[in-house]
């Protein structure tokens, strides 16, 4: 069992910044694409199209500054608590969406936002918080 | 609906067990404890070595795609919200797999995030 200092408690939530915009991109750039209807039969339509939308190539690249970033999380911390941890970006989208892609969140949505909160705390103190601590 | 819900499963299994194999990959590094931040080049070159590593990277794109395919179908928050049944998977196949104690807290806050994305995706 690691334990999870503040330092990468907050490296977590900056690795949850980049995903956001990672993601706030590349929604974006399907939007770009023009289609609501991808499937099996207009897949290879959409990887053409998405090819030429430099806002989702952009999110790739973020994706992937986010894998790095991901790397040195996952060695300092255990699997099943960063992931929880991981959640503030359910936190961040929504509002991000709200913001930016101009998506409606509902008062029942906040209210699952705030249970995420709290679940977020429960698993961070599932695991000591300091250097020799149990 | 069928189609997304199904498109979000593979997207959420493939980046599951993506998260595994990295998981497996950077514990079986010799850059334990701190050095790695001290060497962060040294410590992404030794990672990006690691065949693990690509078979997670491999996962975690096919994972990847799915989730783009599931974009373009609907709202963000809404795809984003059927992802819940992640942090399920990801805590039973690290308990199994990685050996991290599942305890009460951890149980409990688990459970909590997922109801909340549940919650999340009723609004």
């Amino acid at each position: 069992m690691k334990k999870l200092t503040f330092r990468i408690f907050l490296l977590i939530i900056a690795n949850d910044l980049v995903d956001t915009l990672a993601q706030l991109l590349m929604k974006k750039g399907v939007l770009s694409a023009g289609m609501t209807d991808i499937w099996t039969h207009n897949v290879i339509e959409f990887m053409h199209k998405g090819a030429v939308s430099p806002v989702l190539w952009l999110g790739i690249a973020v994706y992937v500054l986010n894998f790095f970033l991901w790397i040195f999380i996952l060695a300092r911390a255990d699997l099943s608590v960063a992931m929880p941890v991981g959640s503030f970006c359910y936190i961040f989208i929504p509002m991000a969406a709200v913001i930016f892609l101009h998506e409606s969140v509902s008062p029942v949505r906040w209210i699952g936002i705030l249970f995420i909160i709290l679940g977020i705390h429960f698993v961070a103190r599932s695991v000591p918080a300091r250097e020799g601590g149990h | 609906m069928i189609k997304l819900v199904v498109l979000v499963l593979i997207a959420e299994i493939f980046t599951a067990l993506g998260q595994l194999f990295l998981k497996k990959g950077v514990d079986s590094s010799s850059f334990n404890g701190k050095e790695h931040l001290n060497d962060p080049a040294g410590f992404a070159w030794d990672i990006l070595s690691k065949p693990v590593i690509w078979v997670g990277v491999v996962l975690m794109a096919t994972g990847l795609v799915s989730w783009l395919v599931a974009l373009g179908r609907a709202d963000l928050n809404l795809v984003f919200t059927l992802g819940s049944l992640q942090y399920l998977l990801i805590m039973i196949l690290a308990h199994f797999y990685l050996g991290e104690k599942i305890n009460i807290l951890k149980l409990t806050g688990t459970l909590l995030v997922m109801a909340g994305m549940i919650l999340a995706a009723a609004g």
